[in-house]
């Protein structure tokens, strides 16, 4: 095993001065967006995308990844001292982390969870290190069938696994996979649903995308739920963070069960950090001999879910960096930003950027130690930029989209693309559909065509090329089992329903 | 105020998913299917049509209700999309700063309670720093003024 060396290499890369600064940016940007309630991970870092082109890949993979696993450290802040979530992922945490803060406990609210994300977080990345070159060594044999069962089943395990509505998830990735399809045929040359606008030829960009449907419409859902008054903010102290000798006693159990939860979750495709956190906290009361307690302020109901959250979006890598298979949309948009930098994901990837590869990786553990450091010592701080105001910040982002959005291609053209896709994701929101699906569906569909073109291509037709090898044999039956079990109980309850009517 | 009940909106965007589905369908019907030994670049638009139909259709009967929460600002919409159609109007016909400060001034009213001493400083700051970092920093072509 050569392991050693290129972990060592990695580190070496990692700590070179530029990466280390971009990894610091990214961590503490991350830190800041995350806090703040209204703006995500992922409108942050499609916003940011166009600027990291004039920046070197690995560099600029570094702190886009900082800024999302970043955003996992500061957005528990929020739900603890204003029990808003400062990120959708740490909702669960308002529940008794809020009440803690209430009973006078928010230090100790606010260090507990900085010191289990940092657990989560560490032992996800351990599991990157070894998992994921095993992975990419044995995906590397893949043909177009494996390929394409195992992507078909990351679609279907995206919708039929997201909050809400079954088939509004499964809607929703067939949407992304037709806008997927805009442009030039890459084997024919015909254009499909271009409808003569010369600008869609490469298709639609993902950048603009990803900002109309997240940036622009979060923005908008904020400014249509508020009514204009400005958060309130009590002081956080260093001296009010440390938890006592029995706060860490009874942390300890949850805080395990919760980054194993969400390693899990983060691994499997379409299950992703928002999942992890509310299925650990299910988990540990269901476990507790107390259950009555959870809502009150206890330090497991903060534990557990935060510890799941880190552990989740860490771990998320893994099928990213090891197959080329995003497993949410800010996986998606990252990898987006890859191929725009002309690195092709796969599992070729550990051997073909070896110094990207483990160069990310080893900067994943600075850019925890950053977190740490950010979150500690200088937490009080970091509760100030709580009291920035929205109206100020709304308006830069849309400034920013615009001129990000503007400088991909020096086309006003997609402009109009964030503006339509603004309508169409505040109308989602209204409806209750989810984006993430969609965007899943964008970045997947075009592999999952070409990669059923050559599958049968081969077959001659044949569609029982899929089920042949052991590989997309099971990824399809799995596929087809979550699918069943999606759609399984809306039709049942539909039919429960025409039952009980009088005809 | 309620807009459309639950019921209603499942009702409206299912019945829009499915005509989505079917233009989907018709227009994936003009591009050649090719057989399944080569797929044509028609294969996949159909197939995805039929789904999205039957989705759609599927959705007004078994949908969860949309609009959880009922949005009390409903000029915001209004405000920011003009705001973003201006910009993109205005960035190569009278330069960045008069596109910037047309969609500042235009979000700003988005807001139930614009606060004219903040929107004063950011169409000040606003406008300068996209002038340094965009145009003389990264070098996008586009001029400050018309």
């Amino acid at each position: 095993m050569n392991f050693l060396s290129d972990f060592q290499a990695g580190l070496g890369i990692a700590l070179q001065f530029d990466n280390l600064l971009y990894c610091f940016a990214g961590v503490a940007l991350g830190t800041v967006i995350g806090m703040l309630p209204g703006i995500g991970a992922l409108s942050t870092i499609s916003m940011l995308l166009p600027l990291t082109f004039y920046m070197e890949p690995t560099g600029a993979i570094i702190m886009l990844a900082g800024i999302f696993y970043g955003a996992q450290y500061g957005g528990s802040t929020a739900s603890i001292l204003m029990n808003i979530p400062g990120t959708a992922t740490n909702a669960v945490t308002c529940l008794d982390g809020y009440p803690m803060a209430k009973n006078g406990r928010a230090g100790v609210a606010l260090g507990m969870t900085t010191i289990v994300s940092f657990i989560g977080g560490s032992f996800s990345i351990l599991l990157l290190m070894f998992l994921a070159p095993l992975i990419a060594d044995v995906a590397i044999s893949f043909q177009a069938p494996e390929y394409f069962a195992v992507i078909l089943f990351g679609l279907v395990a995206a919708s039929t696994m997201a909050s809400g509505s079954v088939v509004k998830g499964l809607a929703m990735v067939t949407v992304g996979i037709v806008l997927g399809l805009v442009g030039l045929d890459l084997n024919t040359g015909v254009p499909r649903f271009q409808f003569g606008f010369v600008e869609m030829s490469d298709g639609l960009s993902i950048v603009a995308l990803a900002m109309g449907l997240f940036g622009v419409a979060e923005i908008l859902y904020n400014l249509m739920n508020t009514d204009g008054s400005p958060f309130k903010v009590q002081d956080v102290t260093m001296r009010s963070l440390m938890p006592t000798r029995q706060d860490v006693k009874t942390a300890t159990a949850p805080t395990i069960r919760g980054m194993i939860i969400g390693a899990a979750c983060g691994i499997l495709p379409g299950t992703g950090a928002t999942i992890a956190s509310f299925l650990s906290y299910a988990t540990e009361k269901r476990l507790s001999r107390h259950p009555e307690k959870f809502g009150t302020g206890i330090i497991e109901g903060i534990a557990a879910p935060e510890a799941a959250n880190n552990a989740s979006v860490q771990s998320a890598f893994i099928p990213t960096l090891s197959l080329g298979i995003p497993g949410d949309a800010v996986m998606a948009v990252m990898l987006g930003a890859l191929m725009i930098h002309g690195i092709a994901p796969g599992p070729a990837l550990v051997t073909q950027q070896p110094e990207l590869f483990w160069g990310l990786i080893m900067s994943f553990w600075i850019g925890n130690l950053f977190l740490l450091l950010l979150n500690l010592p200088l937490i009080g701080l970091f509760v100030r930029i709580l009291k920035i105001p929205y109206d100020a910040l709304y308006i830069a982002m849309l400034v920013f989209i615009c001129l990000g959005v503007y400088s991909i291609r020096n086309n006003v053209f997609d402009i109009f693309v964030v503006v339509f896709f603004g309508i169409v994701g505040v109308a989602m929101i209204l409806g209750r559909y989810p984006a993430a699906p969609l965007l899943l569906g964008f970045l997947l569909g075009p592999m999952l065509e070409e990669n059923m073109r050559r599958a049968l291509l081969v077959s001659r037709g044949d569609f029982s090329i899929f089920v042949h090898g052991p590989v997309s044999a099971t990824f399809i039956v799995l596929s087809v089992l979550v699918l069943a079990y999606g759609l399984g109980r809306p039709a049942m309850g539909f039919l429960q329903k025409m039952r009980s009517r009088p005809a | 105020m309620r807009l459309i009940s639950g019921r209603w909106s499942d009702t409206i965007s299912g019945g829009m998913i499915a005509l989505f589905g079917a233009g989907v369908l018709l227009e994936g019907a003009r591009y050649p299917i090719g057989t399944l030994n080569r797929m044509g670049p028609g294969y996949l638009p159909i197939v995805a049509g039929v789904v999205l139909l039957a989705l759609g259709i599927a959705i007004i009967f078994v949908g969860d209700g949309g609009i959880g929460e009922t949005p009390r600002n409903m000029r915001a919409p209004a405000f920011i999309f003009s705001g973003l159609i201006m910009w993109g109007l205005l960035v190569e016909r009278a330069g960045l700063v008069i596109a910037t400060a047309a969609l500042i001034i235009l979000a700003a009213l988005a807001h139930p309670k614009p606060n004219p001493r903040r929107v004063l400083i950011t169409l000040v700051t606003l406008p300068l720093a996209s002038v340094a970092v965009f145009i003389y920093g990264l070098g996008l072509p586009i001029k400050p003024f018309f």
